[in-house]
């Protein structure tokens, strides 16, 4: 298993490679003129000021030498500055990476509590009421769409109620962090004022990441449900779970022992690659409430063709997916024993 | 996607601000502190290079100028940092006595010193598409100091800069133009000019003061600037925090000189928080988390229940400082991909024809676009200058719409052969922008009904096209296109900044107007009667001469000699249909209630935090 591992991880450089020089080849399409338009948004008001910007940024250059500029900038541990975010890319990605670690993880939790324990509910109760309940939740989640679902929640659960606050922390917490009365460890405030030893903190920051979270993991429960709902009814019908009704076992733990477990199999799958998506599909959530993450930073850096930071997302974007993957085979081979990973 | 997004948002927010506002208590929220939800953030906070109206509020809330808008007036000046001024009789020297007693809020105190590093810095760093080509027109008769600098050197350039800016005294400071422009105080009331501490700015390795080197900091990137995300003013706010992409933190200087008001800013607090999506600004301002709230036209319905309900304050409609136009290209340049034809052959000159750019003024319905585009909050300019400038003319007629004379107009032109063997036309504008692609549209649908009046085929064919911005600025500048519709806004409260672009040889958009197409040109003064009468070799000279003289003029007061050649070019641009009819943009603001003490200034950036209060 670990030179599997080992032949995985060794791949990342190649195809991280393979990604960015398809990355700066489609930016290639696009005229210096095109590019410079990041820099410069309104109609230029000195005579020269476009062809000057376009000689400043080396936008006039060709793009594969832009390109090798930018790789032995990359072999110097420097990603470049993104435009949009106002700092070094890699400085970019540290900074808003935890908001949306925080907002997934958070997320994550009841999606795989939630959306686990529904499709088996679901499974179990087959054509019967709680069964239809679901599923038409299942069906609601799965076609609202996230921007008027998100509304909806910021217009009555902050407009009227003042409930849940958009954004990621209030003034007040903000002030702290200036101050230096509270530290932030990991970036994440939830983890850090439990570190911090502060519950009003905590209490705030949660408050703030209710509703991203609700919103978010609605649509992913519904998904979830649904696969989980199938497995399980697949394998309620395999002849070892009938075996083991005939035996008279309870009934409790021919779901839970016997049934659930390999009905987790392609759960699991798909639970991984729906924490990859929960980071990456975090755009519309992270607009709406206003909250700092990556997502809505990377939109808009391709919104404004700021290829060094739509570079620099794609980088993270790869890793993300070959160490999510990977995780993913691992758990599977964790949960089948046939599984064999060579 | 996005605009099914957006007028999602629109119904959405529209529905729940009548069902769920009811009953939202009338209580002053954070009473020491002014939040605004604003939908983009700073660029810098760098005075010399910014110049997006974003960076502008931030810094004219913590730096200060030499003069400053007096109230609501914005060709009114008081001292600021200069204590007093004077002006040489020939206009061309401005000394400043500099205040003293001011402090900057790191602690250095201001000197002359300070002052004249300031201007110098921004000279010598002239970042390209910034504001400071502004300055350099007038301290330096060039477009930029790298053009200085390629005639006649390096150190020469410095040199000239060092020289046309000095401290003459121990507490004066001079600022000597190249010739006179009368106007010069507008552009020191930008936060462009703001007054920065020479020791500061050195200690964090900006400019040394020297001339051997000055190249190192010349033409920067915004984040290579040593002043990018930090500051040091004079002015009522400090800096606590610019967190990027999410707000700008500042707070009250209580050390603060006086100022206007002399006493020191009432809130405590400003923080100006950067929320791009309209429904969640909506909510922060419903649950009075935000004092004030960036509304976009397409939304203010969904603020009127607010209003009407008394949980909001709005003004307005009130004059802007933009102007949106179409441009007429009097020739078109060869080979471009959007050449006009007349009777089926290319003909890049097709509307150097006055009957055709007349027509095009006639057949362009103004009150069916103002009503349908900007919800009826825009008034129509006969000329370049809007109104509230000096050089507006109310009495100036233009182009009413009538679809007869635009007929009457398309059949003299070309001395009756376009009607007869037709035309086609390419309308143009930015991809994305709805009000000028309906204004576009429309023309094009009224220029087409003129085929109904003929018999015979259809001959008349115009195009609306809309290009992605970069390209569309790039063929503009080179004068590709035909017909384009663009949007100006002002960067300082005087005629100059709206001629210059409109009229002027290197204006932004004189220049892709080919007025040179246009010989022998009469020019017989009607207002300027104390102009000679003469014939210009093109109309851009014609143009140019004009401009010129009314910048020099040193009469700029209302009525007089300056004001009377604005007129005259007001007219020029009426007469020679060099537009098709500008339409000035009405703006709004919407607060809380409990907010006091703001009031309208066309040239403030943005919202100027001293003088409000909350309660």
């Amino acid at each position: 298993m670990l030179a599997y591992i080992i032949r995985r991880l060794l791949l990342l450089p190649f195809l991280l490679l393979g990604v960015t020089i398809f990355v700066f080849a489609i930016f290639s399409l696009l005229s210096p003129e095109m590019r410079a338009s990041l820099y410069l948004t309104d109609v230029p008001k000195s005579p020269d000021a476009m062809q000057r910007i376009i000689h400043k940024y080396g936008l006039d250059q060709p793009i594969y030498i832009q390109y090798w500029q930018w790789l032995n900038q990359i072999i110097r541990g420097d990603l470049g500055w993104s435009k949009t975010a106002q700092r070094p890319v890699f400085e970019a990605l540290l900074y808003y990476l935890p908001a949306t670690v925080e907002l997934s993880l958070w997320a994550m939790l009841p999606v795989i509590l939630v959306g686990i324990w529904l499709g088996i509910l679901s499974a179990v109760h087959q054509d019967k009421l709680i069964d239809h309940t679901m599923r038409v939740f299942a069906l609601v989640g799965w076609s609202l769409p996230t921007f008027v679902f998100g509304l909806l929640m910021l217009m009555y659960f902050y407009a009227k109620l003042q409930w849940f606050p958009p954004g990621q922390i209030s003034d007040w917490v903000t002030r702290e962090v200036i101050n230096g009365t509270f530290i932030r460890y990991t970036q994440m405030y939830t983890i850090d004022a439990l570190l911090n030893g502060r519950l009003d903190v905590f209490w705030d920051s949660l408050r703030h990441l209710i509703m991203p979270v609700i919103t978010l993991s609605y649509v992913q429960w519904a998904l979830l449900l649904r696969v989980t709902r199938s497995s399980m009814l697949e394998t309620l019908r395999q002849e070892y779970v009938m075996t083991a009704r005939a035996k008279g076992l309870k009934e409790s733990v021919v779901i839970n022992k016997h049934a659930a477990r390999n009905a987790m199999i392609p759960v699991a799958t798909m639970g991984g690659l729906l924490l990859i998506g929960l980071l990456n599909g975090v755009v519309i959530t992270e607009t709406i409430f206003n909250y700092p993450g990556i997502g809505r930073w990377a939109a808009d850096a391709a919104i404004r063709l700021d290829i060094l930071s739509v570079v620099g997302f794609t980088l993270f974007n790869g890793v993300l997916l070959v160490v999510g993957n990977l995780v993913v085979d691992l758990l599977y081979a964790f949960i089948d024993p046939r599984v064999r990973l060579e | 996607m996005k605009a099914v997004w957006r007028w999602g948002a629109l119904a959405l927010s529209l529905v729940l601000v009548l069902g769920v506002t009811s009953g939202l208590a009338q209580q002053v929220k954070n009473p020491d502190t002014y939040i605004e939800a604003v939908i983009g953030d700073l660029e810098t906070l760098d005075p010399a290079w910014h110049y997006d109206t974003a960076s502008a509020t931030a810094i004219f809330n913590i730096y200060e100028t030499l003069v400053f808008y007096d109230g609501e007036a914005i060709d009114k000046f008081v001292p600021m940092l200069a204590e007093s001024w004077t002006v040489s009789p020939d206009g061309s020297t401005y000394t400043f006595k500099i205040r003293k007693g001011v402090k900057f809020h790191q602690g250095g105190d201001l000197t002359p010193e300070d002052v004249a590093y300031s201007f110098q810095r921004a000279l010598l760093q002239d970042r390209s598409g910034g504001p400071i080509h502004m300055i350099i027109e007038h301290v330096l008769d060039v477009a930029s100091i790298d053009e200085l600098a390629k005639k006649v050197g390096d150190a020469q350039a410095c040199q000239q800069v060092l020289n046309a800016i000095r401290v003459t005294g121990p507490d004066t400071v001079e600022i000597k133009l190249a010739s006179p422009f009368g106007p010069f105080l507008q552009i020191l009331a930008g936060s462009w000019t703001s007054i920065i501490d020479k020791e500061w700015a050195i200690a964090r390795g900006d400019w040394d003061g020297k001339c051997d080197n000055w190249r190192k900091w010349w033409d920067p990137k915004a984040e290579d600037s040593k002043l990018f995300d930090v500051a040091n003013g004079t002015g009522p706010y400090k800096l606590v925090k610019w967190d990027k992409g999410k707000e700008l933190i500042l707070e009250r200087n209580d050390a603060y000189w006086g100022g206007l008001a002399k006493r020191p800013a009432i809130i405590k607090n400003y923080i100006r928080k950067v929320v791009p999506e309209w429904g969640t600004r909506l909510a922060m301002f419903e649950a009075g988390d935000a004092d004030s709230i960036d509304v976009p036209r397409p939304f203010v319905a969904a603020m009127e229940p607010l209003v009407k309900a008394g949980k909001a304050r709005m003004h307005g409609p009130l004059p802007g400082s933009v102007m949106q136009s179409a441009f007429i290209n009097f020739k078109v340049k060869e080979g471009s991909a959007y050449m006009p034809k007349l009777g089926g052959a290319d003909k890049p000159d097709l509307l150097l024809d006055l009957n055709l750019r007349r027509a095009l003024n006639y057949c362009f319905d103004t009150a069916t676009y103002i009503k349908e585009s900007w919800l009826g909050e825009a008034k129509p300019i006969n000329g370049v200058i809007i109104e509230g400038r000096l050089g507006y003319n109310p009495e100036q007629k233009g182009y009413e719409f009538s679809l007869a004379k635009c007929e009457e107009e398309l059949k003299a032109a070309w001395g009756g052969k376009l009607w007869s063997d037709g035309m086609r036309l390419v309308l143009t504008f930015n991809q994305g922008n709805i009000a000028r692609r309906f204004a576009a549209e429309m023309l094009e649908r009224n220029l087409e009904e003129m085929n109904k009046k003929r018999a015979g085929r259809p001959i008349f064919s115009v195009d609306v096209l809309d290009l992605p911005w970069p390209t569309y600025l790039k063929a503009m500048d080179a004068g590709e296109l035909a017909v384009f519709w663009v949007g100006w806004l002002e960067d300082y409260a005087h005629p100059h900044n709206w001629v210059h672009p409109y009229m002027f040889r290197t204006g932004s958009f004189a220049i892709g107007q080919n007025f040179d197409a246009l010989k022998d040109v009469e020019f017989k003064p009607v207002y300027a009667t104390f102009l000679e009468a003469k014939k210009y070799p093109t109309l851009q000279d014609l143009f140019d001469d004009l401009v010129v003289k009314a910048k020099k003029e040193p009469d700029q007061k209302k009525g007089g000699r300056a004001e009377k050649i604005y007129f005259e070019l007001n007219r020029l641009a009426v007469e020679y249909a060099i537009n098709i009819q500008n339409i000035q943009l009405q703006v709004r603001r919407y607060e809380q209630v409990w907010v006091k003490g703001w009031f309208y200034n066309p040239a403030y950036p943005g919202t100027y935090v001293y003088w409000l209060s909350k309660g």
